[in-house]
């Protein structure tokens, strides 16, 4: 099981080594710049004007700057959580037929990919923690464990991505990855939006979205996932289990095809 | 003892059916596994390594049942197949440390003394190998964790003569060992010929002939005749026959019999490919 895993990070570091060693660096970059401008730059100038003529409170300003760090910090789990490059690597080699011969059995084949992603999200979350390092240690925007709360969360997210992924790609098949990312995707936004039915129900019946009510609405989620990311984690663990039982499942049931 | 013993499996896909396969390979020897394209020689074999779940039936590898301990039989099992399943920028270095991690008998030391011997760079990336050099590498890897059973399906199709010959060579010096068993899966039935003790050959999904080659030799024969002769010869005896241009080739199935019986006739000994093409015609 050990080898297998060994050659999923063979996979990540040949198809996604240069893409990766750019987003390490882009980051830093951008977080220096992010520094920077939110402390002298056109960032603290345009936060000065919102509070000054929007009525924004500083609180909004800190929700919004939190929330264009939210992607920053997303992209190095985008990076080394795509799934998808180990996937077609294996399907472009015919390795199937390689590991099915192999002296394990298939749940452990399967435990494998489960590992080598949560492997993966180490790499993501030591090049986020960087970020998080650098922002608390010079920007007032946040502390040390709300950054890491949102760095949590994300890496959550991006392995519930991951695994679904790896489900639907056994499901699907493993030429027809695009079209498991795409399902993973749309799995989110259906459970994203069943948790908060609510509230888009509301929206729809007052009929309008308000500044406030955006506002709100933005700050809930920056504070859910910086305060929250243990219920984060805790659905991600639960998708894992469910994915990784789906997965061999499907994986029984199509032997002799994957 | 037989290392392998396949008891009546079947497998449907609906367009293409494994139907009712038994055989067994004696350990210690060579079986040449002969059959068309698409005949299921690879669903058999697939059924040997519990890569598929066969409908019904049992497999039994070193006397296990492969159902219920595949993942530890295949420890001392060598597969090579017609198309390497590394990833191409994988050097043998890299399937090393991959192959290191996976079987318990790994032997890094014997994996690239065969890399030598093979001619094969351990540095570079399989993909530039060529089609030989990657059926050698696979062999590498096969041998490399002391397995006791090689199973081949078509190691030999689209290499030119040079390289097969090299080939059935290192599949000799392999089964010199008494302990090691070869299953080898081909429809080039000269590679068979010089190499198999046993021969298996499966048509359509159904076993037509399964036991000691030299038998099967010595059992068959082509009768030449002319074709008022045809009606004279017992059907028991036909397997199937050719009209040509100038009298009837039959294929009969007990060359002796047949001997004795029509001792005017010319009886011919038959190839395992004529064999073979009469059995499927």
């Amino acid at each position: 099981m050990k080898g297998l895993i060994i050659k999923d990070f063979m996979c990540l570091r040949r198809q996604q080594s240069v893409m990766f060693i750019y987003t390490i660096i882009a980051t830093i970059i951008l977080s220096v710049m992010f520094v920077l401008s939110t402390s002298h730059g056109n960032i603290s100038h345009v936060m000065d004007g919102l509070m000054a003529d929007k009525g924004f409170t500083s609180s909004d300003v800190e929700h919004i700057i939190l929330d264009e760090i939210i992607v920053f910090m997303l992209l190095p789990f985008a990076l080394v959580l795509d799934v998808s490059a180990v996937i077609l690597a294996d399907n472009k080699a015919g390795f199937s037929k390689v590991s099915a011969c192999m002296p394990i059995t298939l749940p452990q084949r399967v435990l494998a990919r489960f590992l080598s992603i949560a492997l993966f999200s180490i790499i993501g979350m030591a090049c986020d923690l960087i970020m998080v390092i650098l922002l608390a240690l010079f920007t007032d925007i946040a502390g040390f464990m709300t950054l890491l709360g949102i760095m949590v969360s994300l890496a959550s997210i991006m392995l519930i991505f991951s695994f679904l992924t790896v489900m639907y790609s056994f499901l699907l098949g493993s030429g027809k990855v695009d079209y498991a990312q795409g399902l993973s995707i749309l799995t989110i936004i259906a459970a994203v939006l069943l948790i908060n039915i609510k509230s888009i129900i509301s929206i729809f019946k007052t009929g309008s979205l308000t500044i406030t009510s955006y506002m709100n609405s933005l700050n809930s989620l920056v504070d859910f996932l910086s305060n929250k990311s243990y219920i984060m984690l805790i659905a991600m663990l639960v998708v894992c289990g469910l994915c990784y039982l789906g997965t061999v499942r499907i994986a029984e049931n199509k032997r002799g095809i994957i | 003892m037989n290392v392998v013993e396949i008891k009546g499996i079947t497998k449907d896909y609906g367009d293409f059916k494994l139907d009712n396969v038994s055989f067994s390979i004696p350990e210690g020897s060579v079986c040449g596994f002969i059959g068309q394209n698409g005949a299921g020689k690879t669903t058999t074999i697939k059924a040997i390594l519990d890569i598929i779940k066969v409908d019904s039936g049992e497999v039994f590898v070193f006397g296990k049942d492969v159902a219920k301990e595949g993942a530890a039989i295949r420890e001392d099992i060598g597969v090579v197949f017609d198309e390497m399943g590394f990833h191409e920028f994988m050097t043998g270095k890299d399937i090393n440390i991959m192959m290191k991690n996976i079987y318990k008998n790994w032997n890094e030391e014997v994996f690239f003394d065969y890399l030598k011997k093979f001619s094969l760079p351990s540095r570079k990336p399989c993909g530039n190998f060529s089609r030989g050099m990657r059926m050698k590498l696979q062999i590498a890897v096969a041998l490399s964790h002391d397995a006791k059973l090689l199973i081949m399906d078509e190691p030999t199709s689209g290499l030119d003569p040079i390289v097969r010959n090299e080939m059935l060579q290192i599949f000799r010096e392999y089964v010199v060992e008494e302990d090691h068993t070869m299953l080898l899966s081909s429809h080039i039935t000269g590679d068979l010929e010089k190499l198999a003790d046993e021969v298996v050959f499966i048509n359509k999904g159904r076993v037509l002939l399964a036991g000691n080659k030299d038998e099967i030799l010595e059992k068959h024969g082509i009768l030449k005749c002319r074709k008022d002769d045809l009606k004279k010869i017992s059907e028991a005896l036909i397997v199937n026959y050719d009209i040509e241009a100038y009298g009837v080739s039959v294929l009969v199935s007990d060359r002796d019999a047949c001997g004795k019986l029509y001792p005017d006739m010319v009886i011919e000994p038959a190839n395992l490919e004529e064999i073979m093409l009469y059995y499927v015609r």
